[in-house]
């Protein structure tokens, strides 16, 4: 029995199972088949057991190897991930935007400095609810209130988008929008950006007063004073009050600039404007004219009593010296009042009437003023007006040259152009050239005029150098004062000193007038400017005395036909004869002819088939500012003449 | 309550225990295998002697007489209940019939009142277990106690047959229901597996039939661990059941019925859903014998005296791998419910049984499945 209890349970239940008596040889038998077959099944039990091992940990080593190799690749992207973090917040950082992105689930996701600066966060908005960080952006804001609306209706409408402008306690404006977040194309927050635009808003108010002010008084400018003055004299119609306008005018301010200079000038300018300031009355606008000229406009008044009044004060507050560095300087300023609705109701004829207005003042003595009438508007008013208005024209550089091409009739190209002489007043409106060259003649500012003209002239002839061809002679008018006056040549030498201009390649255009007025002093001119190289052209020939014989005796090497002779030469016989025998006298002298005023195709055959040399005129071109006048030389344009 | 038990062998012809005038039999219980014509000699002897007595019968992969593993072999169990009124119905199905609805339609024939324990017993290989016992729980009250198993065909996995009353079915359900209060049960499930190697993703299956784990073919797979012994699947497969995982974290083993080449495919006794962790398991004698005993530990907190019968339903898979030592497991058994419990069961392919008091009855593989039965003196 204890041998048995000792014995493998299996061998028990094996020997407890065996069939027949005990000891048989059957149980024998038995008991050995079944203790082979235990055997068998250990073995078969083993191998299965070796051979799970094996796989197994072979499939483990493997999955191991997969498992450290996407351990690597996270880690490497772990690596990207933290890069591209970093490169997003100093992005963030870097903006001069203030950044808050709110996530669906209305909690602050991000924050940049520039956010926490702009409403001063202590705290991390993060960690706080949206509501606290929303009071405290509030708080910051003079009115938050749109700005409370658009963050509710972002939390309500993922598709919202604000844009707005909000202003903030210490004056800042903050541009304020919002944009979705997304994730592919899911939205999962809105991005808030805040904007300090302060500086960008003051420049624009800067650009805004710049564009009607003057910037040396600060006063309104002549553009904000016409519209001012158009407002308030619609208001006058309506309310049936007067509209007084007064144009004050320093006596003698030209003196001050050209001899103490503009500096100074500027300063007796802005002296002046503050003097004017203090007697202002009240509904009155002051504004800078131009130059020396202000101009105030009273409304809502009865009578002209206040104006002149004004005036008066204006008047005696130039009692008392200027001081201009220790030095004290006396000034006197005339005032010229105009009345709507007695004198006008348009705002540039009001302004013109009180200009004209001063010029009576100015003719009464200066150091008064004069109120508009009729009778005053005479010609020597108005050429005093004229007059003052060139030296303003003449100072701030009003005039301009438009050009004239000339076409040779032997080439169809162009050889040179005529200068002629535009100015384009503070109203920006052309004036006619006949309405102020004969006054400039007059009183002698055609001198300065012509002396500018010179050195515009060279220095066109610099610019265009690249455009144009090396015989290419650019013609101007010279006119009969400063050819009579002795001071031309010198004059010239100036101009080409001034500009290292080249004399050869200009032309003046004389008047035969001036030319016979003194015969002996205008042939030596002519020679001494010969000699300094500038060829000569007579001009508007067939006007004046047309004489031949003396033509014969001057230095000359153009000459042009008025257009008079021209305009009718394709239906009048004896003009065609007429210029026809001019031509063959004076090529017949060595002289070339211009003809002028040339509109159409006959006639620029008619005068090639006469041997002319040159025309000008509508038909090839109209004088054309300068910009138009080299983009037609760079086209390299040439004529057809048959 | 009294038990008495009777077998047959083609050897030994029947053999009876004492015969007691006055034992009268409410249920008989049978159980066979590896001969056809066992459903006929049992029919015979049934009619012959128990003719009004319900008879459920089912094939297996072994039969449990007492502590004894038996083969090729008729066991009878004849139960004689004073107060427990006992109904037996069966359900019939084709090859069109969904589990599901066939669970429903046997649990619909029964009268639910007072009804304690359902004790079923269903075709081995024609019908999906998982959904059969879904379908079944659906239909009967939650406080039911539903066990049983799926009857076997040895380690063949050809054929399965039922007995029920004179007839025998080959595509069949049938179930006994136990009623009245007197009846104290207890019930208790365990297998005793070792998992090893890695945890495979199921990404290939369809019900019970699995393609691919970690998207290589599973059956390779088996194939490959199995060795020489690949030329016995479907049966040597039973040596690496798989223990799942589902996505609800829930686990369940499941073990081979069989499979297909052509589709490179492999069938279980029950769900092998796609998304679920598989890990093989295998045998170890001693833990397999420590599953059967912690199954029938479970059964005791159920009693306050000794049960007197026990129903043991137990996976051919563990019998294939114990060989000899199968009886081990039922010792086991045996030494924990005591030496007056009768014990009667089969081996077979897949186990009915809630895993504890708080679940519904599952199914499943590989495990000892226990049913004890006592029933308290009418006083």
């Amino acid at each position: 029995m204890t041998q048995e209890q000792e014995l493998h349970r299996l061998l028990q239940r094996q020997l407890r199972k065996l069939p027949g008596p005990k000891g048989s040889e059957e149980a024998f038998h038995s008991l050995l088949q079944l203790v082979s077959d235990a055997y068998g099944q250990s073995d078969l039990d083993r191998k299965l057991l070796e051979r799970s091992l094996e796989l197994t940990s072979a499939e483990l080593t493997d999955r191991n190897r997969k498992l450290k190799q996407q351990l690597d690749e996270q880690h490497k992207m772990r690596e990207a991930l933290q890069l591209s973090h970093s490169y997003l917040h100093a992005s963030l950082n870097a903006t001069h935007d203030g950044m808050l992105v709110i996530g669906l689930d209305h909690t602050v996701r991000l924050v940049n400095q520039v956010f926490l600066k702009l409403f001063n966060f202590e705290a991390d908005p993060r960690e706080q609810a949206l509501e606290s960080a929303i009071a405290q952006i509030s708080e910051r804001l003079l009115d938050a209130s749109e700005l409370i609306e658009a963050f509710e209706r972002g939390m309500r409408d993922v598709h919202f988008k604000a844009r707005m402008e909000v202003q903030s306690r210490d004056g800042h404006y903050i541009e304020v929008y919002s944009s979705q977040q997304l994730l592919g194309k899911e939205v999962v927050g809105h991005v808030w950006t805040f904007r300090d635009v302060t500086e960008l808003r003051i420049s624009e108010e800067e650009a805004k007063h710049r564009a009607y002010h003057d910037l040396l008084t600060g006063l309104p400018n002549r553009r904000l004073l016409m519209t001012r003055l158009a407002h308030a004299l619609e208001a006058g119609q309506k309310k049936q009050t007067q509209t007084i306008v007064l144009f004050f005018d320093l006596d003698g301010f030209k003196e001050v600039n050209d001899y103490l200079g503009h500096g100074a000038g500027d300063a007796i300018l802005k002296e002046v404007s503050k003097r004017i300031e203090r007697e202002l009355p009240e509904h009155t606008l002051l504004a800078r004219h131009g130059g020396d000229e202000f101009v105030a406009v009273m409304e809502h008044q009865d009578n002209s009593d206040a104006a002149t009044a004004f005036a008066q004060s204006v008047i005696e507050s130039f009692i008392s010296p200027f001081l201009l560095a220790a030095n004290e300087l006396s000034l006197s300023c005339s005032i010229g009042i105009a009345c709507a609705p007695e004198h006008g109701l348009e705002a540039d004829k009001l302004i013109s009437f009180a200009d004209t207005a001063m010029y009576r003042a100015k003719s009464l003595g200066k150091n008064t003023y004069a109120v508009y009438s009729l009778e005053h508007d005479s010609q020597s008013i108005q050429r005093l007006k004229v007059r003052h208005q060139i030296n303003t024209a003449l100072e701030q550089n009003q005039f301009e040259l438009f050009f004239q091409p000339k076409v040779s009739l032997k080439t169809g190209q162009i050889i040179g152009a005529e200068a002629l002489i535009r100015w384009r007043d503070e109203s920006g409106a052309y004036r006619n050239p006949l309405d102020f060259i004969p006054i400039a003649e007059e009183n002698g500012q055609i001198i300065p005029i012509s002396q500018w003209l010179m050195r515009e002239c060279c220095l066109c002839m610099q610019r265009w150098k690249d455009c144009i061809s090396d015989d290419f002679v650019l013609a101007l008018n010279i006119s009969a004062r400063h050819f009579s006056n002795g001071a031309l040549v010198n004059d010239l030498e100036n101009a080409l000193n001034a500009t290292g201009g080249i004399a050869s390649q200009l032309e003046f255009e004389v008047t035969e007038t001036a030319v016979m007025e003194d015969v002996g002093l205008a042939i030596a001119t002519l020679q001494a400017l010969r000699e300094r190289g500038v060829s000569i052209a007579v001009d508007d020939f067939g006007t004046g005395y047309s004489s031949l014989s003396y033509l014969r005796k001057l230095p000359i090497e153009v000459l042009k036909i008025d257009k008079s002779f021209v305009d009718d030469i394709l239906h009048s016989n004896e003009d065609r004869t007429l210029v026809r025998g001019i031509i063959e006298m004076v090529h017949a002298l060595g002289i070339e002819v211009v003809a002028e005023g040339i509109e159409n195709q006959n006639m620029a055959q008619l005068l090639k088939e006469m041997n002319c040399d040159m025309v000008q005129g509508y038909y090839f071109c109209k004088p054309l500012p300068e910009h138009e006048f080299v983009t037609l030389m760079q086209s390299k344009v040439s004529y057809p003449l048959t | 309550m009294r038990v008495r038990q009777y077998s047959y062998s083609v050897e030994t012809g029947w053999e009876h225990g004492n015969q007691e005038a006055d034992f009268h039999a409410t249920v008989l219980l049978a159980f066979y295998s590896d001969n056809t014509d066992y459903p006929q000699v049992l029919k015979t002897w049934h009619s012959n002697n128990f003719p009004n007595v319900p008879l459920l019968g089912c094939s297996t992969a072994g039969e449990i007489q007492n502590i004894e593993v038996k083969q090729a072999s008729i066991v009878v169990t004849a139960i004689e209940f004073s107060a427990t009124h006992v109904v037996l119905k069966s359900q019939s199905f084709d090859e069109t019939c969904e589990g599901k609805e066939v669970g429903q339609s046997l649990a619909k024939q029964f009268e639910h009142k007072d009804l304690q324990l359902f004790f079923v017993l269903s075709d081995g290989l024609n019908i999906n277990g998982t959904h059969f016992i879904e379908g079944l729980t659906s239909e009967l009250p939650e406080n039911v106690v539903v066990t049983g198993g799926m009857a076997g065909d040895g380690d063949r996995f050809e054929g399965t047959s039922l007995v029920v009353n004179g007839d025998i079915y080959e595509r069949s359900v049938a179930a006994l229901a136990f009623y009245g209060d007197a009846l104290e049960l207890g019930y208790g499930s365990r297998g005793g597996w070792d998992p090893f190697g890695p945890d495979r993703l199921v990404t290939r299956s369809e019900g019970s039939t699995l393609y691919e784990l970690d998207g290589q073919s599973a059956l390779e797979l088996y194939k490959q661990y199995l060795g020489e012994h690949a030329q016995d699947l479907p049966s040597s497969g039973l040596r690496f059941p798989l223990k799942i995982r589902d996505t609800k974290g829930k686990e369940y083993v499941r073990t081979l019925l069989a499979i297909d080449e052509s589709q490179g495919s492999m069938t279980f006794a029950g769900n092998v859903p796609e998304g679920a962790y598989a890990r093989l398991m295998k045998a170890n004698h001693d833990r397999l014998i420590d599953g059967a005993i912690a199954a029938a530990e479970k059964t005791q907190p159920f009693h306050d005296e000794a049960p007197t019968l026990a129903l043991l339903i137990s996976c051919v898979g563990r019998k294939i791998v114990m060989e000899q030592r199968i009886e081990e497991e039922v010792e086991g058994v045996k030494s924990i419910l005591g030496e007056s419990v009768d014990i009667a069961g089969f081996y077979s392919y897949g186990e009915f049984c809630p895993l504890s008091e708080e679940d519904s009855c599952t199914l499943h593989n590989q495990t000892m499945t226990i049913t004890t039965l006592r029933e308290r003196s009418a006083e």
